[in-house]
C-alpha cells in the first residue's frame, strides 16, 4: 500500500454562532397555523349560504339566518351563559379525545364512556349522602371511574391483542346503550318515577352532590343572565381541566412520553419508554376525562341521569379535538365555537324559516375542511423548513 | 323441538338472518375493495347512513328501484370526499373516516327537515315487489341480487387485471408502482366502489328491510361490517360467512326470547360478538400489508 | 470477439476489448447536499459480460446504478446505452431501453404467486380478464430458460430468499430486459444460494444478456465476474480483468486512501470487563443472524466491531440495547445480567446507545431540540423531578450540547427536522455522551459527518475511554476502526471471525476477514 503525502491537519471549524430565537419566523409560523381554521370557517360560511339559498331560494332568508346568528347567538343577554354551559361537556369530551390523539390513539368511545360516567355518578350521588366536601368529590371521582372502566376493555384489547381501538371503542358505545337500558329500566330506576322508557331515570341525586349554577357569580361581574341559564360551576372545572391538560402535556414526564409515542413510536423504545404501559395509561386517562363530560347534566342542571342523555358529545368531542389541534387553548376555543353554533341554531329555529339544523352542515364542513387544511399547512411549513435547512447547509 | 332451538335455528330465524345478512354483506364487500386497495374506510357507517336517507328519499320521489340508484350515487359522492382527503391530500385515513361519520350524524336530520318537515323519519316508501324464495318465504329481490354481486365481486377481485392491480396496491404499492400500476387511480377506484356498495346497503335497509327512513336506523352496521371483514380474513367468501354470522346475531335480537337472559343483553349480541371477534382473531388474520399507509407516488425509493 | 479465459468452471468465454459496449458512463457526476456521490465516473460495460462494481459503503455504487435505472439523474456527464446517448429519466424509460434492475430490497408482493408478481402491470388476457394460466405458462417457460426450478404457482412468501431473487430477475426477463443490474445480490443469500445464483447468471450470459452487479464480497466477485470496476469515495479508481487480479489487489484499490487522521492513542489501560456477551443467538425469520457470539468489552477500552453490513451486527446491537429478545445466550452489564432487562433498566444501569438510523430511532423530528436533547434521560433529575419536567434545565442541556459539539442549529426551540442530517447525528451523539454512561454502544457514529466533526467525535470517544468508559464501536469505516480501537473484532456471517490487537491490525487483514476470505474459526459443520 502506497503511503501518500499527508495533507496539513484540518483547521478547527469556525465558531458556530450561538442559537437564537427568531421571533419573526415564529410569528409567521403561528400565523400560518391560524390560517387553517380561519380558511375553514370562511369556507363553511360560504357553503352555509349556498345551502340556505338552495333550500329557501331567497336572499332574505340568508339575511335572517345571519341576523339570528348574531342577535340570538351572541347579543341576547343570556347567550353567553348558554354558550359557556354548552361548551362545558364539549371541553371535557374534546380533552378526552385529545389525550388519545396525543398518544396516537383514536378513542371514539367517548360517547359510551361519558354515559357510563354519568350513570355511575348519578348512582353514587343518589345512594350515598354526606357532607358536600366529601360527597361531591367522591361523586365526581365516581364519574371518572365509570368512564375509565368503560375504556378498559378496548385498552386491554389493544395492548394484549393488538386490536385497533377504533372498532372496539365504537362497539363499547353500542354496548353502553344496552347496559343503560337494562339498568335504567330495572335496578337503577327511580322508584317514584312514572313514564315512558325514554324518560327512565335514576333516583334523584342528593343535594350534597349537586353543583350549583354560576349565574349568580357572573351576574355579580356585571352580566345579566337569566337565573335559569344552564351554566354551572362545571364550566370552571372544564377550564381548569383544560389548563391541567395543557400543563401535563407540555410540562410533565408523562406528557413528554405520551407525545413521543404519539409522534414517533420507533424512537420511544430505544429511549427507554415503555410503549405498552403508556398506551394503557393514555386510554384509561382518556376514558376517565370522558366520564366528566356528562356530569354537568347529571349533577348540575338536573339531578338525575336518563336514557336520552346520550347526546352525541362523544362525536362532537372528536370534532373539537381535531379543530383545536389537541391543545388546551384550541379545545376551549373550538368548544365555544360549537356551543355558539348550537345557540345560534336555536335562534335560527325561533326566528327564521330556515331549519335550525343548517348548523349541522356548518359543523360538518368545518370538520372536513379543517383536517385537510391542517394537513396542507403542516406539509407546507415542513417543506419550507427543509428548504431553509438545505440552503443553510 | 324445544322452544329455544326453534328460536336459534328455526326457519323464521334463518330467514331473518338472511335478510339481516344483506346490508352487512354489501357493506363488507365495499370495505373489501377499499381495504384491499390500501385505504381504511372507517366512514363506511356514515356512507351507509347517507344511503339509508337517500334511498328512502329517492324511493319516495321516483320509485323503489330509482331510490336504490340514488343511494348508490350518494354513497359514491361521499366516498369521493374520503378519497380526495386520504389519497390526494394524504390526511390520516382514520381521521377522515371519523369526520365522515360526524357528517352523517347531523346532515341527514337537516335534509329530513327540508324534505319531510321533520327530522327523524320519512313517510313509508313503496318497496320493490317481493319474490318468493323456496323455504325461506318472501324476500326482497335484493337478496338474491346481493348474492350475485358477491359472485361478481369475487370474480373481479380474483380473476381480472383490475383486481390484481387493486390487491397489489394494498399489499406493496411501491412494487406495484415500479411495474407501472397507477396506485393513486386504483385507490380512488377502491374507495368509490366502497361508497357505492355502502349506499346500496343503506338503501336496502330503509327501502326494503324496514320500508321507511328512521334516524339512527343503521345502528352501527358499518362497524360490524368492518369486523366481518376482519373475521373473513379480507376475502369474499370469508366475508360472506362472517356477515351471515353477524346477521344471525341480529336475527336473534328479534327471535330470541329467553326469560332468564335479559333483553338488553340480547340486543347487544351483535356488538358483543364483534368484540369477541376482535379479541380472538385480530392477530391471527392477514390484513393487506400496506393498508392504512398513505402513499406518495414517485417518492424516493 | 470473445476471449477464452480460464475461470473456476473451466474455460469460459467473455467479451474481449473490441466487444460493443452495452452501457457506458462518461464523466458522470451526482451531488447531494454538500456531498459528491459520484465524481466524474467513467464506466464501460461490454455487451454479454458480467461486470462487477465494488467499493465500500458510501463509495457511490448504488447511486450510479440508480442513474442507469432512471431513479436518479446525473448532474454532469452522459450515459450511453448501446452506443446511443440517452436520458434515462424514469424506470419506465429504462424498461423501454431493456434495462432492468433488481434492488437489494426486493419489491415483491408476498401474498401473490410467482406468476402474479412477474406479470403485474403487463398481464396477459383480453378485455380486462386475467389469464392466470397463460401467465403461469409463460413464466414457467422463462424460468426453465435460465435454469431455475421455480413453480409459477407458488406464493412468493413461501420461497427462500434466493428463489425470491430469481422472481425479481424473471420480472426483468419477462419485460425483455437484456441489460440486468443486480444491487448487492449476494448480500441476502447463503452460500448454496449464491452458487445457484451464479449458475443462473452464467446461463443468462450465454443467452447474450449483460449483467452489472454491485458486490462487497471479493471472493464471490472473482468467481463470477469477467471484469471489475472499483469505486472509492465517489471516484472510479480503475477497471481490471477478474482473471488477472487477486483479492488483495482489489481490496487495496477499495480501501486504500491517504491517512488523514492519526491513530489516537489512549492513556488508560483497559480494566475489568463491563460488557460480557456469551454465546448470543438471534434468529430472524428462520435465519440465525447472530450465531453464537462471544464478546467482551472492558472498562477504558474501545472495542471496534468491523464487518460488512448484513452480517448480524444490527441484530446483535438490538439484543444488547434491549430492543429484541435474544434466542439464546446471555448478556452481562457491569456483572449484572441484563439479557431480558428493559431498555429503561439498561439505561439506568449505564448503557448509552447511538442508533444506526438516527433520524428514525434516535430523534423525534417534529419535537424541539431541547426535547430531543434529553430523550432517553428525560426521567432523571435535573430534567424531571417527581414527574415534572424542568424545561429550563432541558434547554440549558440542549444549548450545551449544541455548543460543545458545534451543532448548526437555528435555536434550541427549533424542531428536529430543521437540522441537516449531519447535525441531527451530532445532536444524538452529544446527547448520549452527556448521559455519563458506563457502556456506550455506538453504531456507525461518524457516518455522514465531515472531517472536523469526525475528529471531534473520535476525541470524545477516546476521552471517554480514558475516563473509564467501555465503548462498543460498530463501524464500516476501517480507518476509524483502526484509529480508535484497542481491540478489533470482525463479524462475519453472525459470528466473530477473529479478534485482533488494534495497534497491530492492518486494513488488508481486516478486509480479508470481513469478506470471508479468511477466518480463524472452524468452518461451520
Amino acid at each position: 500500500m502506497k503511503v501518500e503525502e499527508r495533507p496539513p491537519a484540518p483547521q478547527p471549524p469556525a465558531e458556530v454562532p450561538p442559537p437564537r430565537v427568531d421571533w419573526a419566523e415564529q410569528a409567521r409560523r403561528f400565523g400560518f397555523q391560524l390560517l387553517a381554521p380561519f380558511a375553514s370557517l370562511v369556507l363553511a360560511a360560504i357553503l352555509g349560504v349556498l345551502v340556505v339559498l338552495v333550500v329557501q331560494r331567497s336572499w332574505a332568508d340568508v339575511a335572517d339566518v345571519a341576523s339570528a346568528m348574531w342577535d340570538y347567538g351572541l347579543m341576547n343577554p343570556s347567550s353567553l351563559a348558554f354558550i359557556f354551559g354548552r361548551a362545558t361537556p364539549f371541553i371535557f369530551a374534546g380533552l378526552a379525545v385529545a389525550i388519545g390523539f396525543k398518544a396516537g390513539l383514536f378513542n371514539i368511545g367517548v360517547e359510551g364512556q361519558y354515559a357510563m360516567g354519568a350513570l355511575t355518578a348519578a348512582v353514587v350521588g343518589s345512594k350515598l349522602s354526606g357532607p358536600t366536601a366529601v360527597h361531591l368529590p367522591l361523586t365526581i371521582l365516581a364519574g371518572m371511574a365509570g368512564g375509565l372502566a368503560w375504556a378498559l376493555v378496548p385498552a386491554l384489547l389493544k395492548v394484549y391483542r393488538g386490536a385497533h381501538e377504533v372498532i372496539s371503542t365504537i362497539m363499547m358505545n353500542y354496548l353502553a346503550n344496552g347496559v343503560l337500558l337494562f339498568l335504567l329500566s330495572g335496578a337503577l330506576k327511580d322508584p317514584d318515577q312514572v313514564g315512558s322508557i325514554a324518560q327512565q331515570r335514576t333516583a334523584p341525586v342528593d343535594p350534597s352532590a349537586q353543583v350549583g349554577s354560576m349565574v349568580g357569580f357572573f351576574n355579580s361581574l356585571g352580566f345579566s343572565f337569566r337565573s335559569s341559564a344552564p351554566v354551572t360551576w362545571f364550566f370552571l372545572l372544564a377550564l381548569v381541566a383544560a389548563v391541567i391538560y395543557s400543563l401535563t402535556v407540555r410540562r410533565t414526564r408523562f406528557g413528554f412520553e405520551l407525545r413521543v409515542i404519539g409522534t414517533n413510536p420507533r424512537a420511544a423504545e430505544p429511549a427507554g419508554i415503555r410503549t405498552n404501559a403508556m398506551f394503557m395509561k393514555a386510554m384509561l386517562l382518556s376514558g376517565a376525562v370522558a366520564g366528566l363530560a356528562g356530569l354537568q347534566d347529571v349533577l348540575g342542571i338536573d339531578d338525575f341521569m336518563k336514557l336520552d342523555y346520550v347526546r352525541g358529545y362523544g362525536f362532537i368531542g372528536i370534532a373539537i379535538a381535531l379543530l383545536g389541534r389537541n391543545s388546551g387553548l384550541g379545545i376551549v376555543a373550538a368548544a365555544l365555537l360549537f356551543a355558539y353554533l348550537d345557540r345560534a341554531s336555536s335562534g335560527i329555529g325561533l326566528s327564521t324559516d330556515v331549519p335550525k339544523e343548517v348548523t349541522y352542515i356548518l359543523q360538518g364542513v368545518i370538520i372536513l375542511t379543517i383536517v385537510i387544511a391542517y394537513e396542507l399547512v403542516r406539509r407546507y411549513l415542513a417543506r419550507r423548513q427543509l428548504r431553509e435547512t438545505h440552503e443553510r447547509a | 323441538m324445544p322452544e329455544i332451538v326453534t328460536q336459534l335455528i328455526g326457519i323464521a330465524t334463518i330467514a331473518a338472518a338472511v335478510r339481516a345478512f344483506v346490508p352487512l354483506f354489501l357493506a363488507t364487500l365495499g370495505a373489501l375493495f377499499n381495504e384491499r386497495s390500501g385505504v381504511v374506510n372507517i366512514g363506511i357507517d356514515g356512507m351507509m347512513i347517507f344511503g339509508t336517507w337517500f334511498g328512502a328519499w329517492g324511493a319516495l320521489r321516483f320509485g323503489a328501484a330509482a331510490g336504490l340508484l340514488v343511494a348508490v350515487l350518494a354513497g359514491t359522492l361521499v366516498a369521493l370526499i374520503h378519497a380526495v382527503a386520504t389519497v390526494t391530500f394524504r390526511v390520516d385515513q382514520i381521521v377522515s373516516g371519523v369526520a365522515i361519520n360526524v357528517l352523517a350524524l347531523g346532515i341527514p336530520r337537516f335534509l329530513s327537515i327540508v324534505a319531510y318537515g321533520q327530522g327523524t323519519q320519512s313517510p313509508a316508501v313503496l318497496q320493490l315487489p317481493k319474490i318468493d324464495v323456496p323455504g325461506l318465504g318472501e324476500m326482497s329481490p335484493l337478496v338474491p341480487f346481493t348474492l350475485l354481486l358477491g359472485v361478481a365481486a369475487w370474480y373481479v377481485m380474483n380473476r381480472t387485471v383490475f383486481g390484481l392491480r387493486l390487491r397489489s396496491s394494498g399489499e406493496n404499492p411501491r412494487a406495484a408502482e415500479s411495474l407501472g400500476v397507477r396506485v393513486v387511480a386504483v385507490r380512488y377506484a377502491g374507495v368509490l366502489i366502497s361508497g357505492a356498495f355502502a349506499g346500496l346497503a343503506g338503501a336496502y335497509l330503509s327501502v326494503e328491510f324496514v320500508g321507511q327512513y328512521n334516524e339512527g336506523m343503521n345502528q352501527g352496521r358499518g362497524f360490524i361490517a368492518l369486523a366481518a371483514l376482519i373475521l373473513g380474513n379480507w376475502t369474499v367468501v370469508g366475508s360472506a360467512l362472517a356477515s351471515l354470522l353477524f346477521g344471525w346475531t341480529q336475527a336473534l335480537t328479534v327471535y330470541l326470547e329467553v326469560s332468564w337472559i335479559n333483553d338488553a343483553f340480547i340486543q347487544s349480541l351483535p356488538y358483543i360478538a364483534t368484540l369477541v371477534v376482535l379479541a380472538l382473531f385480530f392477530r391471527r388474520v392477514r390484513p393487506p400489508k400496506a393498508v392504512g399507509q398513505a402513499y406518495e407516488a414517485g417518492a424516493p425509493v | 470477439m470473445a476471449e477464452e479465459v480460464a475461470g473456476p468452471e473451466g474455460v469460459e468465454r467473455q467479451p474481449g476489448p473490441e466487444a460493443p459496449l452495452a452501457v457506458e458512463c462518461r464523466g458522470v457526476t451526482r451531488r447531494y447536499a454538500g456531498v459528491v456521490a459520484n465524481d466524474h465516473v467513467d464506466l464501460a460495460v461490454r455487451e454479454g459480460e458480467v461486470h462487477a462494481l465494488v467499493g465500500e459503503n458510501g463509495a457511490g455504487k448504488s447511486t450510479l446504478m440508480k442513474m442507469l435505472y432512471g431513479l436518479e439523474q446525473p448532474d454532469e456527464g452522459e450515459i450511453l446505452v448501446r452506443g446511443q446517448p440517452e436520458r434515462i429519466d424514469s424506470p419506465r424509460k429504462a424498461i423501454a431501453l431493456r434495462i432492468g434492475m433488481v434492488h437489494q430490497h426486493f419489491m415483491l408482493v408476498d401474498a401473490f404467486t410467482v406468476a402474479e408478481n412477474v406479470v403485474l402491470g403487463a398481464e396477459p388476457g383480453t378485455g380486462g380478464r386475467l389469464d392466470l394460466d397463460e401467465a403461469e405458462r409463460r413464466v414457467g417457460e422463462l424460468a426453465r430458460g435460465f435454469g431455475t426450478r421455480l413453480d409459477p404457482g407458488d406464493r412468493v412468501e413461501t420461497l427462500a430468499v434466493g428463489q425470491q431473487q430469481r422472481v425479481e430477475i424473471l420480472k426483468l426477463l419477462y419485460r425483455g430486459a437484456d441489460i440486468l443490474i443486480l444491487d448487492e445480490p449476494t448480500a441476502v443469500l447463503v452460500p448454496q444460494e449464491v452458487e445457484e445464483l451464479f449458475q443462473s447468471m452464467r446461463s443468462l450470459k450465454e443467452q447474450g444478456k449483460t449483467i452489472i452487479f454491485i458486490a462487497h464480497s471479493l471472493d464471490e466477485v472473482l468467481a463470477i465476474a469477467d471484469r471489475i470496476t472499483v469505486l472509492r469515495d465517489g471516484k472510479a479508481i480503475g477497471t481490471v480483468d477478474a482473471a488477472g487480479t487477486t483479492e488483495e489487489e482489489v481490496a487495496e484499490m477499495m480501501v486504500g486512501r491517504p491517512v488523514l487522521l492519526e491513530r489516537v492513542h489512549g492513556k488508560t489501560p483497559p480494566g475489568s470487563p463491563m460488557l460480557q456477551i456469551k454465546d448470543l443467538r438471534v434468529v430472524v425469520r428462520g435465519k440465525e443472524q447472530v450465531a453464537g457470539v462471544d464478546l467482551e468489552v472492558r472498562r477504558s477500552e474501545i472495542y471496534g466491531l468491523a464487518g460488512v453490513e448484513g452480517n448480524g451486527q444490527a441484530e446483535l446491537v438490538e439484543a444488547l440495547v434491549g430492543l429484541r429478545q435474544p434466542d439464546g445466550g446471555r448478556i452481562y452489564l457491569n456483572d449484572e445480567e441484563i439479557t431480558s432487562a428493559s431498555v429503561r433498566d439498561r439505561r439506568e444501569q449505564g448503557l448509552a446507545y447511538i442508533p444506526e438510523d438516527r433520524h428514525a430511532r434516535g430523534m423525534v423530528l417534529p419535537m424541539t431540540l431541547w426535547e430531543n436533547g434529553v430523550l432517553g434521560q428525560h426521567q432523571r433529575p435535573p430534567f424531571s423531578r417527581r414527574g415534572i419536567l424542568d424545561p429550563k434545565a432541558m434547554r440549558a442541556r440542549a444549548a450545551a450540547l449544541i455548543r460543545d459539539f458545534r451543532v448548526k442549529a437555528p435555536s434550541v426551540g427549533a424542531p428536529g427536522y430543521a437540522l441537516s442530517g449531519g447535525n441531527q447525528q451530532k445532536l444524538v451523539l452529544a446527547r448520549e455522551f452527556a448521559s455519563e454512561p458506563k457502556l456506550l454502544i455506538a453504531a456507525y457514529p461518524t457516518r455522514g459527518l465531515d472531517i472536523g466533526a469526525t475528529e471531534f467525535v473520535w476525541k470524545e470517544l477516546v476521552e471517554g475511554r480514558d475516563a473509564g468508559l467501555a465503548v462498543l464501536l460498530i463501524s464500516a469505516d476501517l480507518e476509524e476502526i483502526l484509529a480508535l480501537s484497542d481491540r478489533v473484532g470482525v463479524i462475519y456471517d453472525g459470528r466473530i471471525a477473529t479478534e485482533l490487537d488494534g495497534a497491530a491490525a492492518t486494513m488488508n487483514e481486516l478486509g480479508l476477514y470481513m469478506t470471508g476470505a479468511r477466518s480463524d474459526r472452524e468452518p461451520a459443520a
